[in-house]
């Protein structure tokens, strides 16, 4: 009798599993299908939103640490970095997922419903993302496999070896780029984009003009090296006789931007060095910057102010983590002068008295104010001090008084200020006497982890068209338009005319204009500068990092009392000096990349 | 049968920690030592952050990756190796001679030495190192053996090491462009060097050579 009541029981639940609906067979709401997405404006929209936020490399503001490497920043945060050499894979790109992204893009969008008019503005974006990615992947790599507007796909049985590209030379890269960016330039609006966070014609143009600069300056200056980087296929290295022919296509590009008027150096505020930080930082009423990286608060914020910000003013744990360097600060020239040293002692090597810290910094270039924070200057209305400590006399020789950060004397005179510097392994303790000002965030609570900031990151600018223009007038030998294009730049900086020019004044100006904004190691190894001053010798300044420390003069009854000194000193977050080998102008190749497509040959020196 | 389960509970769990063997190689034992030569004389390269290094490839294989090995300061070099016909060649304008590459086949059987013969630009000769008081002076000449490239500087380092060379220094004093080759004379002040021990050797910077030529090192200190 048991065993029947549960037989039955065993029967009666077997009709509870029955299924006679297509319950299981649903579609999944979580993918969407090609037809789903690309009937939707709004859809594609996020599509190519998510390809926008695909194009960030090297060094930027959510890459904090990338600014350290070069000569422009040291770290504040922690013990001593280690940095000497450069990875032979540093800021690499090769990212061939992104280009089949855009291609399958591309090819939705040109199979949508969407009108003719509406088709060729989404084209047009995808593939100038797609043609600045492969600028990108040149700068880092020499030729790269170019596979056009293919998406490839595997099938099975299929020939692989039709997958296979092989590098295409570094002439060919560059001339893609240009070529595509001729073609889809006439596709994009002439008119200004939300925060110029989207591309239009002059974005465009602006790759354009970079990209043939690049082209150029690499035929040339790679030429006149003693020994050329360059391998026998040309994926690396581009001949010397192609040079003048784009640093034309720079000029002309660059002019058509200029002509087309959209754009002009900022020029509304009449304190220069204010002005020249809301040119690049601040992005309502902007008339400069073509193309950048927006952020917008709530959602889509960025934490470089949280982590960069003076620790006197931070609104967070956090604080001071990477700072300016002297040899950047030293960049910016006077007024007046073009040697930008700042004078701490004179001829005879006794120390300058100065009243307030500021003072010393006094005519140098607006630029400075705009992109560095320094002792004296302010931010957020507050005054920054830094205060390494104090100085008295010992037997006749100044002799240092140095405390904790935020110490201060039993009469509550500041001994060691909070922003420091000092020379020690702390976390979040100012160690190189400057902050960054660039990019920096004035709106308060955007220096918090909760809510971040969303000041922009600058891609293209105006200033960058008049530089590029005024480097391929000067290989160009039309001396006149090169002063007249950097004269503007210089003019709006505040600092004396030139009345000659070689590449020289531009290496310097692009420098100073561009420093946090991503253009300096790619510069320097597009003139084959960089293994000449980056040369690992720890007795050139070049290559060594230093640091500025304030101190104020306790000594009542002297002359100087109350005063202000300064000691330039090898920085001590930053061990060793800069050593960018031969070996660094190209990326190597990695090797996974050449099993999987044995075509790919390796850069030189690999 | 309560102790046959008992066995049988160890046993068939222990069937389960059984390996075959077959699939598993011994490591390799064979160690080959090799040296850059030039005429039968080593040749000093930098030694630390992997910079200088030899290529070995194998024949046979599906994926062709070659075996970097790094060269050290006095120009040798060893890897261990399974026994085998393997190829060798020096790394693309890597080291301070002439970018050849040309091949050696080396059959590695056991314990095996090599030599890589290269050709290089120059040879330091006859260097020397003396110390008087609080002055180093040091002494060379240096050999042109393929003409092509000129020196941009001669510099003596020192370090507290054995290991030294242009990164791992404690000083160095450089010549830039020196006029005559074959007499060169550096001198350091060490007069603020605190170190019990110190070593010192000569390096020679080549314009577009990637690499510096370096003397042996000797101890000073």
């Amino acid at each position: 009798m048991k065993s029947y009541n549960s037989i039955i029981f065993i029967i009666l639940l077997s009709f509870l599993s029955v299924s006679c609906s297509d319950f299981l067979d649903r579609e999944p709401d979580q993918l969407l299908t090609d037809d789903a997405v690309f009937s939707d404006p709004n859809m594609i929209q996020s599509v190519l939103a998510n390809l926008y936020g695909r194009v960030g490399w090297g060094q930027s503001i959510t890459n904090n640490s990338a600014y350290i490497y070069l000569d422009e920043a040291c770290r504040s945060d922690g013990s001593p970095d280690q940095t000497q050499n450069y990875a032979s894979d540093l800021w690499r790109v090769y990212d061939y997922a992104l280009i089949r992204n855009i291609n399958q893009f591309l090819e939705s969008v040109a199979g949508s419903n969407l009108t003719a008019g509406e088709k060729a503005v989404l084209e047009g974006e995808a593939r100038f993302l797609r043609a600045w990615t492969y600028f990108n992947m040149g700068r880092c790599l020499g030729g790269v496999p170019i596979v056009g507007d293919e998406v490839l796909e595997y099938g099975a049985g299929m020939d692989v070896e039709t997958l296979q590209y092989p590098r295409s030379s570094e002439e060919e890269l560059y001339n893609y780029v240009i070529d595509e960016c001729t073609q889809i330039a006439g596709k994009l609006p002439v008119e200004k984009t939300a925060n110029s966070a989207r591309a239009n014609r002059w974005a465009v143009l602006s790759l354009k003009a970079k990209a043939a600069l690049y082209a150029a300056s690499i035929a040339k200056y790679n030429a006149q090296m003693d020994q050329p980087v360059e391998t026998t296929g040309k994926e690396v290295g581009i001949p010397f006789d192609k040079a003048s022919n784009f640093y034309t296509i720079t000029l002309n590009t660059a002019e058509e931007i200029m002509q087309g008027g959209k754009y002009r150096l900022q020029n509304n505020n009449s304190n220069k060095g204010l002005n020249f930080y809301e040119a690049v930082t601040v992005k309502e009423n902007n008339t400069e910057v073509i193309w950048a990286v927006d952020y917008k608060y709530p959602g889509l914020t960025h934490q470089f102010t949280t982590l960069n910000i003076p620790i006197s003013v931070k609104e967070d744990m956090d604080g001071t983590v990477v700072t300016p360097i002297l040899n950047l600060v030293e960049a910016f020239e006077y007024q007046n002068n073009r040697n930008g040293q700042l004078k701490t002692v004179d001829e005879r090597g006794e120390y300058l008295f100065y009243d307030k810290p500021e003072d010393i910094f006094a005519g140098k270039d607006a630029r400075l104010y705009g992109t560095v924070i320094y002792p004296g200057s302010s931010f957020r209305g507050k005054v920054i001090n830094y205060q390494a400590g104090r100085k008295y006399l010992k037997d006749g020789a100044w002799t240092d008084e140095v405390g904790k950060v935020g110490s201060v004397d039993s009469e509550g005179n500041v001994v060691t200020s909070e922003n420091g510097p000092v020379a020690n392994n702390d976390n979040n303790t100012n160690k190189s006497g400057f902050n960054i000002r660039k990019f920096m965030d004035e709106l308060a609570s955007s220096g918090t982890r909760g809510r971040g900031s969303e000041v922009w990151f600058v891609r293209f600018r105006y200033a960058d068209i008049l530089l590029m223009a005024a480097e391929a007038a000067v290989e160009l030998n039309q001396p006149d338009k090169a002063l007249k294009y950097i004269n503007e730049v210089r003019a709006r900086a505040g600092i004396q005319n030139l009345t000659s020019i070689s590449l020289d004044d531009i290496v310097k100006e692009r420098r100073v204009e561009f420093a946090f904004e991503n253009q300096r190691y790619w510069d320097l190894k597009r003139w084959r500068l960089a293994h000449k001053i980056w040369n690992g010798d720890s007795n050139n300044p070049d290559a060594v990092q230093y640091v500025l420390f304030p101190y104020v003069i306790n000594q009542p009854g002297h002359s100087a009392h109350g005063k202000w000194v300064f000691d330039k000193k090898k920085a001590y977050m930053a061990t060793y000096p800069r050593y960018f080998q031969l070996s660094n102008y190209y990326n190597f190749i990695d090797q996974a990349w050449i099993n999987k497509n044995p075509k790919i040959v390796k850069n030189p020196f690999q | 049968m309560k102790q046959i389960a008992f066995i049988l509970s160890i046993l068939f769990p222990s069937l389960l920690f059984y390996g075959c063997g077959l699939d598993n190689y011994d490591e390799p034992q064979s160690v080959l030592y090799g040296k850059v030569t030039y005429n039968g004389e080593s040749i000093g390269v930098r030694g630390t952050a992997e910079k200088v290094q030899m290529q070995l490839y194998q024949d046979g294989y599906e994926l062709k990756t070659s075996i970097p090995v790094c060269v050290t300061q006095d120009g040798s070099f060893q890897a261990v190796l399974f026994d085998g016909v393997y190829k060798l060649i020096h790394r693309d304008n890597n080291g301070p001679w002439v970018n050849k590459r040309d091949t050696v086949i080396i059959t590695v059987k056991g314990s095996t030495a090599c030599e890589y013969p290269v050709t290089p630009y120059y040879l330091i000769r006859n260097e020397s190192f003396t110390v008087s008081g609080n002055n180093l002076k040091a002494t060379c000449n240096l050999e042109q053996i393929t003409a092509g490239r000129t020196i941009t500087s001669v510099f003596l380092i020192i370090n507290k090491t054995a290991f030294v060379d242009d990164v791992s220094s404690v000083s160095r004093v450089s010549i830039s462009n020196p006029k005559d080759v074959s007499n060169i004379l550096i001198e350091m002040n060490l007069s603020a060097r605190t170190e019990s021990v110190l070593y010192a050797l000569i390096g020679v910077q080549m314009s577009g050579v990637s690499d510096i030529l370096f003397s042996k090192i000797e101890k000073i200190r």
